[in-house]
């Protein structure tokens, strides 16, 4: 082994930053998830103000988990990743300082904005055109200081990691560009260049890609790399890795139109979305095998080790449901579920149980070493806070599956002369149980949250970032 | 039969997609690939040695420098 020094650091300062803002928008994203699920139970809490309606804070909502806590989550993620696998110091403080400030900017805007009313409509797209080529500047500074960095490495391979952050990277500008493509009529306001069909199909094209590459992509990116270093052995099989990148982001960018079945869009599109997304399951399981697999004759460190525990759990419900997205994007299955809860409680499988848990795992993982402590302030808490997420995310996902059904069922029950058996103020009245459990697995998970927020706290007061320097020089 | 073309051109692409990543590797080489989240994190990096046997290789360690010969410990 070499034990020589070379005099460089890296760059932690720009990973501190970032994963506390994914704490701080994790704890204000799920509280604004919370109170819309009381909205939906108790419409009095839309407090008669347009501000706070549903209608508003929903996208809110969406925004500040998917683009404030996920999205920060990944920039830690992979500035930290890139450069430990790289062997060298992130490219440009200044740059990476500027997507650090250039991206909380982006989050305050749909902070402001959305509660305003300013959208653009398109589902986890509502930011208007200003706000969205603001995002475009700040994703390309991103680029740079990424792929710059890639290339300045000193290793000759490139850790597959990182193949995964840098798909995620490029195809979300190729997304988020295509989408917004718009004519403003002023500097909030603007319509997009598309129109009936054709703008529902780029839509969902960018929003079921916005879950396979922002939601997805990424994190697998973050699996390859906290995985194989929380167990302490490498990936199970690396060849498999390379498949699993390739498979995954050839058949993703073809799924988007199984959103749109039955609509207006040509059905020939809507059977290819179909049959893409069956296909799809192949390349997700490949990767969550080979992530569980890693587990190897290490199995018995789950017992002990409760960041070990939210990596293995995000794979399994990474696992499930991208089994249940599959079965879903089936015609006659969708038959059923489209615009039914069952779809809600498919997105929080993916978004609490593979998003949230695996950057849970994640975040304590690096907190420690990116502020000089040898482990977080408190490990049962990290404890309690697996339970809490767990029990949280199965209360949600069982509720939204029962009022699904039961929606889809009574939607389509017909009476001898032909006439609906039910109203849909009837299917809303049956629907109001699952509201209720809805809203309590919600507030188990916001617990969860609030409690890492305070064991981050307690960690980063007492964190010592001389020592944190000292275990940054690069070798 | 255009789209059996298609198709075949997609699962062709694929393969030789893959092929080109892996070409020129030995199992050596994907196994030294495969160890680079331990080659910059000597503590872990010994415990994967032992576990699996094989060799981390370009590790970084933080420890201190031997003192210079002559030079004391200083406490304050």
């Amino acid at each position: 082994m070499s034990t020589t020094l070379n005099g460089q650091a890296y760059n932690y300062k720009v990973v501190r930053q970032f994963a506390i803002m994914t704490v701080v928008w994790g704890v204000v994203g799920m509280a604004m998830g919370v109170w819309i699920a009381s909205q939906l139970a108790w419409p009095q809490m839309n407090l008669d103000l347009p501000w706070t309606t549903f209608g508003r804070l929903r996208p809110l909502h969406t925004s500040l988990v998917i683009f404030g806590f996920a999205g920060s989550a990944q920039f830690a993620a992979s500035y930290y990743a890139v450069q430990r696998t790289c062997g060298v110091r992130l490219f440009s403080d200044k740059l990476a300082a500027f997507t650090f400030w250039g991206w909380q900017s982006v989050i305050v805007i749909m902070l402001v904005t959305l509660p305003l009313g300013y959208t653009t409509t398109k589902e986890y797209a509502e930011i208007e055109f200003t706000g969205a080529v603001w995002l475009t500047v700040v994703w390309v500074a991103y680029a740079i200081v990424f792929f710059t960095t890639v290339v300045r490495r000193k290793s000759k391979h490139i850790y597959v990691g990182n193949w995964f952050f840098g798909a995620f990277i490029l195809v979300i500008a190729m997304l988020h560009v295509v989408n917004h493509l718009a004519i403003p009529v002023d500097w909030f306001k603007s319509y997009p260049v598309y129109s009936g069909a054709t703008d529902a199909m780029v839509q969902w094209w960018y929003g079921h890609n916005a879950v396979g590459f922002f939601l997805t992509t990424g994190f697998l990116g973050m699996m390859y790399y906290f995985v194989p270093k929380q167990v302490g052995k490498p990936i199970y099989s690396y060849r498999l890795s390379i498949v699993h990148f390739w498979a995954l982001i050839t058949l993703y960018i073809w799924a988007g139109p199984h959103h749109l079945h039955y609509t207006a869009l040509p059905d020939w599109a809507q059977s290819l979305g179909m049959a893409m997304s069956i296909i799809l399951l192949a390349p997700s399981w490949g990767g969550m095998i080979n992530g569980m697999m890693t587990l190897s004759g290490a199995w018995h460190k789950l017992r002990t080790d409760p960041i070990l525990r939210f990596l293995v759990l995000s794979l399994a419900f990474y696992g499930m449901s991208t089994f249940e997205g599959p079965m879903m994007a089936i015609k006659t299955v969708n038959a059923l579920s489209h615009y039914t809860d069952w779809t809600i409680g498919h997105v929080h499988a993916g978004a609490l149980g593979w998003v949230a848990m695996i950057t849970f795992g994640a975040l304590y993982h690096m907190i420690p070493k990116i502020f000089g402590r040898e482990q977080m302030y408190s490990t049962p808490l990290i404890n309690l806070h697996f339970w809490l997420a767990t029990i949280g995310t199965v209360l949600y996902i069982a509720s939204m599956w029962v009022n699904g059904i039961t929606q889809g069922l009574m939607w389509r029950a017909i009476n001898d002369d032909g006439t609906l058996t039910y109203s849909f103020v009837e299917s809303l009245q049956a629907s109001h149980p699952g509201f209720v459990v809805r809203l309590v697995g919600g507030v188990f998970f916001l617990c969860g949250m609030l409690l890492m927020a305070y064991n981050v706290w307690r960690t980063v007061r007492v964190g010592n970032l001389k020592q944190a320097e000292l275990s940054a020089q690069i070798a | 039969m255009f789209e059996l073309a298609l198709n075949s051109a997609a699962v062709i692409s694929l393969y030789l997609a893959v092929g080109w990543c892996l070409k020129h590797k030995t199992a050596n080489d994907i196994d030294e690939a495969s160890l680079m989240p331990f080659a910059d994190d000597p503590e872990v990096a010994r415990r994967v040695e032992l576990a699996t046997g094989k060799t981390v290789n370009a590790v970084q360690t933080a420890e201190p420098e031997p003192p210079k010969p002559g030079w004391g410990k200083l406490e304050l």
